[in-house]
């Protein structure tokens, strides 16, 4: 009974001290994650192996929104978030928090395909001439309201004569398709579904907002702050998914995503992948743009300027690295 | 102990929650003010009292109170009524109860914003889903009580109704209603909190309007103040919806709200 009492409380020592051999001295990493498309990049990083390249040991953490994550990411729950443009992201900046945006996660680009469109519902869709849009709906995340809002003014609508619902994407999806709503903005996708189907886009993002940043990496007070050299390397990381990732629709690719996201094969060949930049830049100009949006609409402290909020040098050291290895 | 001391017993106690939360309050407006809390998630106690003051003067937190109220309402009155008359049925007859409560055993565990996407397949995607699911949340608790307070009415009281000839419309007024009325006050008062807690919950994953959708923006956009300031709101609603019901409580049921001296 002693002797068991031993062995266990040396065994329990031993797992305290540190894990299985060989992982303990890499340093342990949590990135955010949602099962989105958009998160491509992260999924081909973690499965192609370049974080343990880097010789870090990455946990990736499923997350329901990454707008609403970024107080984990100030207090260091999590290391690394990739999302969208959000309010949230430059009000915690303005407000103190120790977060920068250090790369790109994706843009619009004109010439590339829309992962995002306004769509409206077969009767819409049939009718002679301009016909009113009594009711839209698109989501609550505050950088798809933007994208919507312009669609809608591209489209030369004006946004006050619409009865605008919030509807979550599966429902509007069904909502547009099936009359409910005269309009909508989805994504990928049901995007694609809704081509399949023969639906009418009306405006696609990639034209409404051509070069728009729309989602980026952000780091976290560890990486910025405590230990900028690990910080360095999970940039390395990270931009050698996305040029992986900007590869495109390669067995390989697929078949990472497939499996990260529980997709068939032929909807992943036929969707429209997210633009990622290859330099990992972000365009402050479109970021801007999106943040007078959100502080007119009340959602913004202050518009910041791009030295708050961008810390450049973790791209400009994963570039130089990784381009002098081509 | 004595009748004086014993009294003053009861007034300290009574000053306790107040001493506990203002003792909270200047700790938080304190460490707050000094930077000891980070100010992106803990905004001081004064910043969301002014903010609280500013959104009710500006007419944005009515709006969304009024959104809000307008689902709760009808969604309780839906829910509540057939509720109340189903719970009759089921109170006074076995057969009704044997047959409908392996269903109501089956559905009523059911998370009744679950259910929110089916019943937008049938009811759109306007108010009237908000409402249905309201509606739903307010019907188990009033049916469930409506048809405990039945049962535990005693069986003589039955029996004599039965032996001076009583109709059956004398004998839901007279014995059925006064006997359980109790227990269906407490039904609605616990489906008044279950309709707001679930139409706040329907507003934060469909609307656009409303005290639910004004905190899950206040969060999105990571305005905290703003989320405490609703969050009291939303408190004050239920205390309020609560105190009323209570209130009436009391002038249908007197008997059962007085507290018996000791």
């Amino acid at each position: 009974m002693i002797r068991t009492t031993v062995v266990l409380g040396i065994a329990a020592l031993i797992g305290a001290c540190g894990g299985p051999s060989g992982e303990g001295d890499r340093p342990q990493l949590r990135v955010g994650f949602t099962r989105h498309l958009t998160m491509a990049a992260v999924f081909i990083t973690h499965a192609q192996g370049y974080f343990e390249e880097q010789g870090l040991d990455v946990e990736l953490v499923p997350l329901h929104a990454t707008a609403t994550s970024i107080p984990a990411l100030a207090r260091g729950q999590l290391d690394v978030l990739p999302g969208p443009m959000s309010p949230s992201l430059f009000n915690a900046i303005h407000r103190g928090a120790p977060i920068r945006i250090v790369s790109d996660k994706g843009s619009f680009t004109k010439d590339g395909c829309s992962h995002n469109a306004f769509i409206v519902s077969p009767e819409v869709a049939r009718a002679e001439g301009k016909i009113a849009l009594k009711r839209a709906s698109w989501g609550r995340e505050p950088f798809m309201q933007f994208a919507a809002e312009r669609a809608v003014e591209y489209l030369g609508y004006d946004l006050d004569e619409i009865d605008l619902t919030f509807v979550p994407n599966a429902a509007r999806y069904d909502a547009v398709v099936s009359g409910r709503l005269d309009g909508g903005l989805i994504g990928e996708p049901r995007l694609t579904h809704f081509r399949r189907q023969g639906g009418a886009v009306w405006a696609e993002t990639n034209e409404v907002l051509p070069g728009h940043q729309i989602s980026v990496y952000a780091f976290g007070p560890r990486l910025l702050e405590e230990d900028p050299e690990l910080g360095r390397r999970v940039s390395i990381a990270l931009l050698k998914g996305v040029r992986q990732y900007n590869r495109g629709k390669t067995p390989e690719n697929l078949r990472i995503l497939a499996e990260a996201l529980d997709w068939d094969l032929a909807l992943l060949q036929d969707v429209c992948w997210p633009p990622m930049r290859d330099d990992g830049l972000i365009n402050a100009e479109s970021i801007r743009e999106f943040q007078e949006w959100a502080l007119e609409r009340g959602d913004l402290d202050a518009v910041l300027p791009a030295e708050r909020y961008w810390a450049p040098s973790f791209a400009e050291h994963a570039r130089s690295v990784l381009d002098a290895g081509r | 102990m004595s009748r004086r001391e014993s009294n003053r017993q009861v007034v300290d106690s009574r000053w306790i929650p107040a001493i506990v939360v203002s003792i909270a309050l200047v700790s938080w407006e304190g460490s707050a003010r000094l930077g000891a809390l980070p100010g992106f998630l803990f905004s001081s106690p004064t910043i969301v009292i002014s903010t609280l003051v500013q959104s009710l003067a500006s007419g944005e937190m009515f709006r969304h109170i009024a959104a809000t109220l307008l689902r709760v309402i009808p969604g309780l009155l839906l829910g509540a009524i057939p509720g109340f008359a189903l719970g009759i049925g089921m109170g006074l007859s076995p057969q009704l109860r044997r047959g409908l409560d392996p269903l109501l055993a089956a559905v009523h565990p059911i998370p009744k914003i679950a259910i929110l996407p089916l019943v937008m397949i049938f009811l759109g995607v306007g108010e009237a889903s908000r409402i249905a699911v309201a509606s739903v949340a307010a019907f188990f608790p009033m049916l469930i009580n409506t048809m405990a307070g039945i049962r535990q009415i005693d069986p003589i009281y039955f029996q004599v109704a039965e032996n001076y000839g009583a109709s059956r419309l004398k004998l839901l007024t007279r014995v059925v209603l006064p006997g359980s009325l109790p227990l269906v006050l407490s039904g609605l008062r616990l489906a008044a909190n279950v309709t707001l807690l679930v139409t706040i919950s329907a507003e934060i994953v469909m609307a656009d309007v409303g005290l639910g959708s004004f905190v899950w923006l206040a969060w999105e956009t990571l305005r905290v103040e703003l989320l405490y300031a609703t969050l009291i709101v939303i408190s004050t609603l239920g205390i309020t919806l609560t105190a009323s019901l209570r209130f009436l409580q009391s002038a249908l049921a007197p008997w059962e709200v007085a507290e018996p001296r000791r």
